[in-house]
């Protein structure tokens, strides 16, 4: 192989598919020619791809079906207007096809609101997310340590951020603090912390409550967070309490609820949270 | 190629907007085994592909009013189902071993549908189940739903360049954990 030749390996699946413009399908062509690595992958390609076109669909068991068509029939089937009914005969539906009982937890959990709520810090966080991405912003600080993170927020007199120390467990999602910043919000510092859940980049922003003059409303006993996502799938959740502020912005699943154990490392707040974000599924 | 997946009439979707209950039984009667199929392959499991199913009907009773036509109703179905299958994975954690996964592909239903012999195919969807979802998902979607590589783009919100290099380093992971399988077809 000619050693200025780049390797065609991303392009093998469009190739034997017939997808690649002509001059790019003649380059892999001869680059296959004379490369036995690529020439290796290809037939890994076409053999992969023979199999799995030859594999057949799945039905799903017929007693299965009846059961589900059985359980949406009593479940009331009005989409458009979800009522307290719904969610009641929604929940029976999951009972009644046998999945989890997230209703059977006990606790309060967080109130999610859907609805737009006041901007608070979501719009910056949602700004630093992306240049933090893009490689467009540095940290100031950076370790995956939460303690030696919160002592520099300290020492910075920055706004804290509870970091609590990662917990390792089976089916628990692998969190891995980056490190943290502290970044102008309209005339007042706000504490950025960068991290990563299943390593995906989250990022939370943190400020004092008198600071963001339009924050999401405090709340007693459950805590109020807003969530919403925007147009790229980027969930943010939203919420102020103890006297500050605070944003998340990730692509993490459903709406990000799992960022919210780089603070708060126990089961019992995770469970409250399932139950939270499986009601908002719900009444959404 | 399998055929592309069926459009759903935008009349059904309206009526099933309007809350007409039969309407959605028949939304439900035409998505069924496409949902449950892709959770069978998504997951490698057939206990998942029920609680996965189960879970995405869930979610398309109570979020079918915020459908606007956006989007296709498949890519959007389809967005569901990927969602709610590597969610489960991902709390699941665990791979499914060949004794629990051999009896969903040995349904007697399914005996007429059999392109790959039982043995084989049970081989190709462990292998696939072990992918990482950035991989599994795009090949299931193009190799065993039939979906474009712009319908994919529009499924997992990629570029249709990132959905090409994905379905190659899938199928190259792929056909390298299958290096010793024959395609024993029957």
């Amino acid at each position: 192989m000619k050693m200025f030749q780049r390797h065609v390996l991303d392009d093998l699946a469009a190739y034997t598919e017939g997808r690649l413009d002509p001059r790019r399908a003649d380059r892999v062509r001869i680059h296959i020619a004379e490369c036995e690595d690529c020439r290796g992958a290809l037939d890994a390609v076409q053999r992969a791809r023979r199999m799995l076109e030859a594999l057949p669909a799945v039905a799903m068991p017929p007693g299965d079906a009846e059961k589900l068509t059985a359980a949406l029939r009593r479940a009331g089937k009005r989409p458009r207007h979800v009522s307290p009914g719904l969610v009641a005969a929604a929940a029976a539906l999951v009972m009644a096809v046998g999945g989890a009982s997230y209703f059977l937890l006990a606790g309060i959990g967080p109130d999610l609101i859907t609805e737009a709520g006041p901007a608070g810090l979501t719009p910056l966080a949602s700004d630093l997310h992306q240049r933090l991405e893009a490689g467009n912003l540095d940290l100031d600080f950076e370790s995956t340590d939460p303690a030696r993170v919160r002592a520099w927020q300290r020492a910075r007199r920055a706004p804290e951020t509870s970091l609590a120390q990662p917990l390792v467990r089976a089916g628990w999602p692998a969190i891995r603090v980056r490190g943290a910043a502290v970044v102008d919000a309209d005339g007042a510092a706000a504490s950025v912390v960068a991290y990563e859940v299943d390593g995906r980049p989250v990022t939370l922003v943190t400020a004092r409550e008198d600071d963001v003059p339009e924050r999401p409303a405090g709340a007693w006993l459950a805590k109020r967070v807003y969530v919403s996502r925007d147009a790229r799938g980027r969930s943010s959740l939203a919420w102020t309490t103890g006297g500050q502020t605070y944003a998340i912005v990730s692509t993490l699943p459903g709406v990000g609820q799992t960022a919210c154990l780089v603070c708060h490392a126990d089961q019992k707040f995770r469970e409250r949270l399932d139950r939270a974000v499986f009601e908002l599924a719900l009444n959404d | 190629m399998p055929p592309a997946p069926a459009r759903i009439s935008p009349d059904l979707l309206e009526a099933c907007r309007r809350g007409d209950p039969d309407a959605f039984e028949a939304l439900v009667a035409a998505c069924r085994d496409r949902v449950y199929s892709l959770a069978c392959h998504l997951s490698g499991s057939e206990t998942a592909a029920g609680d996965i199913t189960q879970d995405v009907f869930v979610k398309l009773l109570t979020r079918l009013a915020q459908f606007r036509h956006q989007a296709e109703f498949t890519t959007w179905l389809y967005r569901i189902v990927a969602n709610v299958a590597i969610d489960y994975r991902r709390a699941s954690r665990r791979l499914v071993s060949v004794e629990e996964a051999a009896p969903v592909w040995s349904q007697p239903a399914l005996q007429e549908q059999r392109y790959l012999r039982a043995e084989t195919a049970t081989h190709v969807r462990e292998a696939l189940a072990r992918l990482p979802p950035r991989f599994r998902v795009p090949l299931a979607l193009r190799y065993l739903e039939g979906l474009s590589y712009e319908e994919i783009a529009g499924v997992l919100r990629l570029s249709t360049g990132t959905v090409a290099s994905r379905l190659a380093r899938g199928l190259r992971q792929l056909g390298a954990e299958l290096s010793d399988l024959r395609l024993d077809v029957e």
